[in-house]
């Protein structure tokens, strides 16, 4: 048992008479000081999915189904108090825009205060030397100087930095990272990539961080969710997923990305789009795009089925038949 | 070389206006570029946001004035043309824009949008724009029904595809490609960046292809410029670019790329520091504060862009010293 399990969520939004099931079935288990990344396109559901972690899904959406445990409680079963005791307090959150998750009129010191105050691990004084300190601690030149200035003195990878310090404020067990570095230059990407890797080892925290980037999932990552349209189509460490990605979702990703160490005529694609929630195909929910598609493909939707020690795969290619599966690995 | 387009030191000084209306400051956005693009061929240009690439792309366009400088389309001066004259040159200089949400008019059918620039150029007879129109949404990969819709009805993709479709309306000798990916899922974008590269292979049409995203400017570029604050710091042929960087901020650049390799070891150089502000930029060499390797000179006088070999120009003191002599033969 993980420090964070999450079994068949099913997070939906009604749109008029239409029920959009943004998180369809999904399951997974964050295990002590690892980092779980979960890949993605727009609309895969992967944020959802951690919102629906944070219980942070206002209507018309909600959380139809599932159980989301926590150090071995069930969140969903948690009231409001509670839950507000664990968001920011065990469980604590990055986003990808920094100037939106800070209150562009209150001093960023005392927002990193606020944190610490609220959540009862320092007050008065003691508070702001602490926020002091954070602010040290994710590389704020200047701190003490800067604790007075408001968030647009900032630039945005600073502000990132100032949103990274209140979520460690009170040491949480879990970091949720939702594309922490998406809005930011590529230079101070590395460098916010670097100081997460760094509070995370130093904290013992284990970490949740979604992407679209299999870039920082390579160099980030232990284990690997790889979701589309709702579903976990693979799941895998992240060694495995890149030596020998078995569904043709993650094999399409990753040849498709220009590669900096080497030029091609052409790219691979994969053809086609991601489907409206409204249009997904019946049976597997990539089986429109897929280059492997088989007449069962379009009837069934496959199970998540663990092919090898840890490495699980939504897909009919490996269900029976083995010839079949061994042809998936050298298309590699 | 048959160019198409050549720029020559160009620049472009915003104002800043106090509240009493005086000029306080002056951004130097683009601060004396210079570069020429092929028939054919594509210029990459890379840096980080505030670069000025952007802009340099649209001070080509004229959609802004520059402050200086020279620009030219097949050897006509179009800076100093005037702005009644400005059709006669949109013509055969297009613009594929970043966001495929905002670049489409929502109340306009794809007909429409596709129709407008064949009437304005007058590129065909009236009578032959549905024809027109039709051979357009072929190009580009959608279907004669999509021309029906409207714009909220397709992907971002598919939108990409009406954007590019309508900047091939004119039949244009130049493109700029301003970020035409970003906006993308990773899925969708190497359909389109084929799709580019079909087109430019099949029109000899030549881009402008701005980028952040290192791999997609390496992919598509036969050569790159890499901007720092207004300037370009490193140019040449792009292998020789990628795979031998001499500038310390292009070596930055290219290592702070996540590589989609796990194997691979890390070997991180991280950059020190922030972007400087374009309105006080640094004296001398403006990546002087973020450099490792930063000489005495380095904050006093600002380098020039010099070829260290044929397909290769940097500007950096250390190149300088390094290359020197190497130098002469390729004045």
């Amino acid at each position: 048992m993980g420090i964070l399990d999450v079994n068949d969520l099913k997070t939906s939004f009604t749109a008029g008479r239409h029920e959009i099931k943004a998180v369809d079935g999904v399951s997974f288990s964050l295990e002590h000081h690892e980092t779980l990344a979960i890949v993605g396109e727009s609309g895969s559901g992967k944020s959802v999915t951690v919102l629906s972690v944070m219980r942070l899904i206002n209507p018309p959406g909600r959380i139809k189904s599932g159980d989301i445990y926590f150090q071995g409680k069930n969140l969903l079963a948690f009231t409001e108090k509670q839950m507000e005791m664990v968001r920011g307090g065990r469980i604590a959150m990055v986003y990808q825009e920094p100037m939106s998750s800070l209150n562009p009129a209150i001093p960023v010191g005392e927002q990193i205060k606020e944190v610490l105050v609220i959540h009862k691990a320092a007050a008065g004084l003691a508070a702001k030397e602490k926020a002091i300190a954070l602010m040290q601690a994710v590389k704020i030149p200047e701190a003490r100087l800067r604790y007075q200035d408001l968030p647009k003195k900032f630039s945005g990878g600073m502000r990132q930095r100032i949103v990274i310090a209140m979520a460690l404020a009170c040491n949480p067990d879990v970091l949720i990272a939702d594309e922490p570095t998406t809005a930011l230059d590529v230079t101070i990407q590395a460098e916010i990539m670097a100081l997460l890797r760094d509070m995370k080892r130093q904290l013992n925290m284990s970490m949740l961080l979604i992407t679209h980037d299999l870039g920082i999932v390579a160099e980030n990552a232990d284990r690997v969710l790889v979701m589309y349209c709702g579903k976990v189509m693979e799941e895998a460490k992240v060694k495995t997923l890149f030596r020998s990605p078995l569904h043709p979702y993650t094999m399409g990703l990753m040849a498709c990305i220009p590669k900096m160490d080497a030029r091609v005529d052409r790219l691979q694609a994969i053809p086609g789009y991601v489907p409206h929630p409204s249009q997904y195909p019946a049976g597997c929910r990539f089986s429109s795009r897929c280059s492997r598609v088989m007449e069962r493909c379009k009837a069934e939707m496959p199970e998540l089925m663990e092919i090898e020690d840890g490495h699980k795969v939504r897909c009919w290619l490996y269900c029976d038949d083995v010839s079949e599966r061994s042809g998936g690995r050298d298309g590699k | 070389m048959n160019h198409i387009i050549e720029v020559r030191n160009l620049k472009k000084y915003f104002d800043i206006n106090s509240r009493m209306g005086m000029v306080q400051h002056q951004v130097k956005a683009v601060d004396g570029v210079s570069f020429s693009v092929a028939e054919g061929e594509t210029l990459g240009l890379v840096g980080e946001s505030g670069c000025g690439k952007s802009t340099t792309g649209r001070l080509i366009l004229r959609l802004i004035k520059p402050t200086s400088g020279e620009i030219f389309l097949e050897g006509r001066d179009i800076n100093s043309i005037k702005d009644k004259e400005l059709r006669s040159i949109r013509k055969d200089i297009q613009i594929v824009f970043q966001n495929p949400y905002s670049a489409l008019d929502p109340r306009m059918t794809v007909t429409d949008i596709l129709s407008e620039p064949l009437s304005i150029h007058k590129i065909v007879h009236k009578y032959e724009y549905g024809k027109e129109v039709k051979r357009l949404l072929g190009l580009v990969g959608l279907s004669e029904q999509d021309g029906k819709k409207f714009p909220h009805e397709f992907s971002g993709g598919q939108r990409q595809r009406i954007g590019i479709a309508r900047a091939m309306a004119t039949r244009p000798k130049f493109i700029i490609c301003d970020e035409p990916v970003s906006a993308l899922d990773v899925s969708v974008q190497s359909q389109i960046l084929n799709l580019l590269g079909d087109l430019q292979k099949e029109m000899k049409v030549s881009y402008l292809f701005i980028a952040h995203g290192l791999n997609v400017i390496r992919h598509v570029s036969d050569k790159v410029g890499v901007m720092y604050l207004g300037k370009i710091v490193e140019m040449g042929i792009v292998d020789e670019v990628f795979e031998k960087p001499i500038h310390p901020y292009t070596k930055a650049l290219l290592s702070s790329a996540p590589v989609p390799d796990p194997f691979r070891s890390m070997h991180l150089e991280v950059l020190e520091g922030e972007i400087p502000s374009p309105v006080n930029p640094p004296s001398g060499c403006a990546f002087h504060p973020r450099c490792r390797h930063m000489l005495a000179i380095c904050k006093e006088k600002r380098p020039f862009l010099q070829h260290i070999s044929l397909n290769h120009k940097v500007a950096c003191h250390l190149a300088d010293i390094a290359f020197e002599g190497g130098r002469a033969s390729y004045a």
